[in-house]
């Protein structure tokens, strides 16, 4: 009795544990489950829920289940393309066609190829004229049939150039050269045989069939006068009839046995010489990707043919019972050889593979590096075009390099030195292997110095008088069914110049001379604008009535020619009298154009000012040219926080950063896990009680110190504790918010003014103050709650917190519940005992 | 007053946790953090399976048999199961033909339409554990537990409480009707033969062959 209780109790744990562990297993496809469900969990909620789960719709369920039903007819029959090279023979030349088989299961060395050449003339006659016998009539037996055309390919095979004039075939001399050919391939060794054929309209594969429907297994082997090729015995009768040698098992020196060669074991090429009007085909004998229906493990074996034009002929169907069940078999009573004549291919009429004609250009002509920081140089655009191509350029692979030298000669002496890796290491140039990759873009901002090395040497190396030239190479390749390919490949070659001078811009400074304003180079420190920050070294940001001064560098340049947007940008006398020289005690123009410019901005928002300069280098009398780009901006001015431990951005949430970018500093992702803090421009959080500081940065930089500005702080003034900075107690409670406030102002200096009108005609009117501002708000938030040492167990206990996932702790939840009305119930149910309600009534009765 | 309720205390608790589970499944607060169908599936676990089971062997003490656990009486419950199934197929097929809205509004999910695994896995799985959940608290607790006394009554009673339960948790369709149907036979079997499992086997049957006779039917 007590071990019947045991055993009651341990089932009755059991099903305990079934329970919560079924509750919580379930709890893994948590998400199978939508909302809006009514209470009791029916099946169909929870299979509703499923389908709502795996987006499992009903017409793509019947789509299925329809491709499912003719998945039969859609498989892979056996296929083989025929490439020919060259694609254009000449009469006499060798050609080789190159058969590709695909959808075997075997390896293309263990096929049987039998080849078939079909001469000018030869069409299949069973009476032909003495003429075309002696052309055609390779087994010599008075017929014109595909088995001369197969003799005639065989035998070349088989020889592969032997010279049989010489051999003796009186007796055999056993060279043991036989070979046995198995059905479906060399290496379907002790392998049920059946053979199909393939239909291309059903899809339906037809068992060959004798006429008493049993298998009919037939390689396509030619034959001797009286022989099986293929049947293990290489008599010498057969020997003469191939014209192999006799005392050597592999006339074709290919390693196979004569009989096997004759068999076209492995034969995948075919060469001969071609004669017009010539036409050729294969027949591929393998196993194929299908099985059989067979309680075996055979699997179909198949016949390809380079046109696939093989229907099958007398078809019908036979009974097959396998494991007690009957089913049909498609049937076909044929002969292969049928297919021949209609599967011969002219290797003069497309499809195979030629050359591809490539040619490449590249833009702009003489382009220039900047050999300097300045990241100022042309950009090379190398275009390659395909003009012969069967495909689109999607499916055109290309391949680019790039060669560097410093003579034209060298490129085909191939003594250029390849930099393609180290143009990608720099950044300069991007992806150069690729689908439809038909160009490439390479910034000319290769440093000349001891850290840039191409090719292991220094940019300097390549250059003669500051002039190298680069090879831009385009390899293209079109791929043919994914094993044969048309390649072709082009280049062109672009001579560079390489020059570290950039067009240094400067603020003016104006003075009175001759009573009318004239402009210089404010060369004192701070002059020079767009110097330090990279990007407006690229292009410079000005704003509107500026006057913008520009020099270069002039030593070993000679022959200055300034423009502006493509035009003339001349310096006068009246301008400025670094263009003028004193004739007559009067400045009058210089006779040429300097190293010195001027121009005032004069375009709305948005317009861009491209400067070019060109001139003759001294030492070479090579032209020089040098750009810089000004782009007009609207003066900005951002209120940034001087320490972000005491006043940050606020977080507004994340964002996936899709393209991945690196921080070049730590080489690391710039986002961790690719999500990004979203953080608001304008929104700042600070703790109350500290001491937050701000600061402006003006776009274009150069402002901060043309500027006015006005700062303050919810409405009251305040005056800056450093330049461009100010600072104030954020004393309000949690969630008060104080608004800061920047108003600038920029005029030009009235000099200045005067100098737009003096010299350009610009009218104080149009030159006159603007006005900017910038307001940022800052919260001030509760101080953040001190997190105590994660040390000990607490931070497991933390750590397996913050993991369970919220199913688990639901059913935790529940379970809980369940112990406590299990309690209740308890407490209630002694409760109600009588022994303690008799209990009760006394110690009631007797305090009355 | 106290005596009476000393003397009737195992039905005033049992009823109070019938209550209780109802009101429970019914009016429980979704948790915004899981799906509401696995919540109410767990929650139906714990109150239709492993409380009553709980219930019966810790606070009560007594043995699970009483919750029909048990073999019982195998003639009777084969034979009441059989012919509950042969009944309500036959009412079944009747209201098929005699109302196309039946068969119309009767469907199965639409992979289970057209897919025989997910057939196999609905009908072994889904329906499997529904129908023991529903026979455990209904046929077991209420029925051969909870209103053991009350005979013959007890069948019905428990019939109300389940039509009870549907009509306040979901709408009654056409899609309720079969469990409606089977939900009295379910408690003749079962209090014929002291047993659930015969009502387990005998529900499922007939929810199978209803869902098969739908599948063929349309």
């Amino acid at each position: 009795m007590q071990l019947y209780q045991k055993k009651q109790n341990r089932v009755f744990a059991l099903v305990l544990a079934f329970g919560f562990f079924l509750t919580s297993a379930s709890s893994v496809s948590a998400e199978l489950f939508p909302s809006d469900i009514p209470a009791i969990p029916s099946p169909d909620d929870v299979m509703a829920a499923i389908e709502a789960r795996y987006h499992l719709n009903k017409e793509s369920l019947q789509n299925q289940g329809e491709n499912m039903n003719v998945s039969s007819t859609k498989g892979y029959a056996p296929e083989v393309s025929l490439f020919f090279s060259p694609s254009d023979p000449k009469e006499g030349e060798k050609i080789t066609a190159k058969a590709y088989p695909i959808y075997f299961s075997n390896a293309e060395a263990s096929m049987y190829y039998t080849w078939y050449l079909k001469h000018k003339g030869c069409d299949e006659d069973n009476s032909p004229s003495a003429g075309k016998k002696a052309l055609c009539d390779a087994d010599n037996n008075g017929k014109i049939t595909v088995e001369d055309w197969k003799v005639e390919a065989e035998r070349i095979l088989a020889q592969n150039g032997y010279d049989n004039k010489t051999a003796d075939y009186s007796s055999d001399p056993n060279d043991n050269d036989d070979y046995f050919a198995h059905f479906g391939g060399d290496t379907k060794v002790n392998t049920p045989s059946y053979c199909y054929v393939h239909d291309n309209d059903t899809g339906l594969n037809h068992e060959l069939i004798k006429t008493d429907e049993s298998s009919d297994c037939n390689h396509l082997f030619p034959n001797a006068d009286s022989e099986t090729t293929g049947d293990g015995k290489f008599k010498v009768g057969e020997e003469k009839f191939w014209g192999t040698n006799p005392a050597d098992p592999s006339t074709a020196n290919n390693g196979n046995k004569d009989e096997a060669n004759v068999a076209g074991l492995g034969q995948s090429g075919f060469t001969w010489n071609y004669l017009i009007g010539d036409e050729v085909g294969v027949a591929v004998e393998g196993t194929s990707l299908y099985t059989t229906k067979y309680d075996d493990s055979s699997a179909m074996i198949m016949w390809a043919f380079p046109k696939k034009d093989c229907k099958p002929k007398n078809i019908g169907s036979k009974t097959v019972t396998v494991k007690g069940y009957s089913f049909e078999i498609p049937t076909a009573k044929m002969d292969l050889n049928d297919c021949i004549p209609d599967n011969l291919i002219d290797p003069t009429k497309g499809g195979q593979a030629t050359n591809l004609s490539v040619s490449v250009t590249a833009t702009p002509n003489d382009p220039i590096n900047d050999s300097g920081d300045d990241k100022s140089g042309d950009t090379i655009i190398a275009q390659a075009t395909v003009d012969n191509s069967g495909q689109n350029l999607t499916n055109i692979s290309f391949g680019w390099k790039v060669f560097i030298s410093d003579n034209i000669p060298a490129f085909a002496n191939n003594k250029a030195t390849e930099i393609t890796d180290d143009l990608r290491d720099l950044g300069l140039l991007g992806n150069t292997r690729g689908n439809a990759l038909d160009s490439i873009k390479l910034k000319l901002d290769i440093k000349d110095d001891g850290t840039v090395k191409l090719g292991g040497k220094r940019l300097s190396d390549y250059l003669t008088s500051g002039t190298g030239y680069l090879k831009f190479q385009a390899n293209a390749e079109e791929n043919f069914s994914g094993v044969i390919t048309r390649k072709g490949s082009s280049d062109v070659i672009v001579k560079f110049t390489s020059s570290k001078d950039i067009i240094t811009a400067y603020k003016v400074n104006a003075a009175l001379a001759d009573d009318t304003m004239k402009v210089s180079l404010d060369t004192s420190f701070g002059g020079k604008i767009c110097d330090t920050d990279p990007l407006e070294r690229t292009v410079c940001r000005v704003i509107k009535n500026e006057i913008v001064g520009l020099k270069v560098n002039s030593a070993g340049l000679t022959n200055f020619n300034w423009t502006i947007n493509g035009t003339p940008l001349l310096c006068t006398a009246r301008v400025s009298s670094d263009c003028a020289v004193i004739a007559n005690n009067k400045a009058v123009d210089k006779d040429a154009q300097g190293n010195i410019n001027y121009f005032p901005v004069t375009g709305n928002v948005g317009d861009t000012y491209t400067v070019t300069l060109t001139a003759n280098d001294v030492a070479t009398g090579k032209i020089i040219t040098l750009t810089r780009a000004f782009n007009v901006v609207n003066p900005r001015v951002i209120i940034e926080s001087v320490d972000k431990s005491v006043a940050w951005k606020k977080f507004l949430g994340q964002y996936k950063d899709v393209s991945g970018s690196i921080n070049p500093l730590t080489g690391q992702l710039t986002c961790p896990g690719g999500f990004c803090d979203d953080l608001s421009e304008s929104i700042f959080q600070t703790y109350s009680g500290s001491t937050p500081v701000f600061k402006s940065t003006f776009i274009p930089g150069f402002l901060g110190s043309l500027a006015t500005k006005e700062w303050s702080v919810d409405g009251e003034a305040k005056t800056e504790s450093n330049t461009g900075e100010i600072n104030f107690l954020a004393d309000k409670d949690v969630s008060g918010i104080y608004t800061v406030n920047l108003l600038a102002q920029v005029v030009q200096p009235e000099n200045i003014r005067r100098a737009l009108l003096d010299i350009w005609g610009i009218t104080q009117f149009e030159s006159s103050e603007i006005n900017f501002a910038s307001t940022v708000q800052v919260e001030i938030q509760t101080p953040l709650l001190i997190e105590g040492p994660l040390s000990g167990p607490r931070k497991y206990y933390a750590a397996i917190a913050s993991y369970i996932p919220a199913s688990v702790l639901f059913t935790f939840r529940i379970f809980l519940s369940a112990v406590l009305t299990i309690f209740t119930l308890s407490f209630l149910y002694s409760l109600l005992e009588e022994r303690r309600i008799k209990t009760f009534v006394e110690n009631f009765s007797r305090k009355q | 007053m106290l005596r009476i309720l000393s003397m009737y205390r195992r039905f005033i608790v049992t009823g109070m946790l019938v209550f209780f589970s109802l009101g429970f499944l019914i009016f429980f607060t979704e948790s915004d953090a899981l799906s509401p169908v696995l919540q109410k599936f767990i929650v139906s676990i714990v109150f239709f399976l492993v409380i009553p089971l709980l219930y019966s062997k810790i606070v009560l003490s007594e043995s699970l048999k009483n919750l029909g656990f048990q073999k019982g009486n195998f003639g009777a419950g084969v034979f009441t199961g059989l012919l509950s199934v042969a009944l309500a197929g036959g009412v079944v097929v009747w209201l098929a033909l005699s109302f196309p809205s039946f068969h119309e509004q009767y469907t199965l999910p639409a992979s289970v339409e057209n897919s025989f695994l997910w057939f196999v896995f609905y009908e072994l799985v889904l329906v499997s554990l529904s129908v023991l959940l529903y026979e455990v608290f209904f046929r077991g607790l209420v029925e051969l537990f909870w209103l053991r006394e009350f005979k013959w009554w007890s069948i019905l009673i428990q019939a109300v409480l389940f039509f009870g339960l549907l009509a306040l948790s979901r709408s009654i369709s056409w899609q309720m009707v079969p469990l409606l149907i089977f939900c009295p036979l379910s408690g003749l079997i079962a209090y014929r033969s002291k047993s659930i499992w015969y009502s387990v086997v005998a529900s499922w049957i007939f929810l199978f062959l209803t869902d098969v006779f739908f599948l063929i039917y349309r």
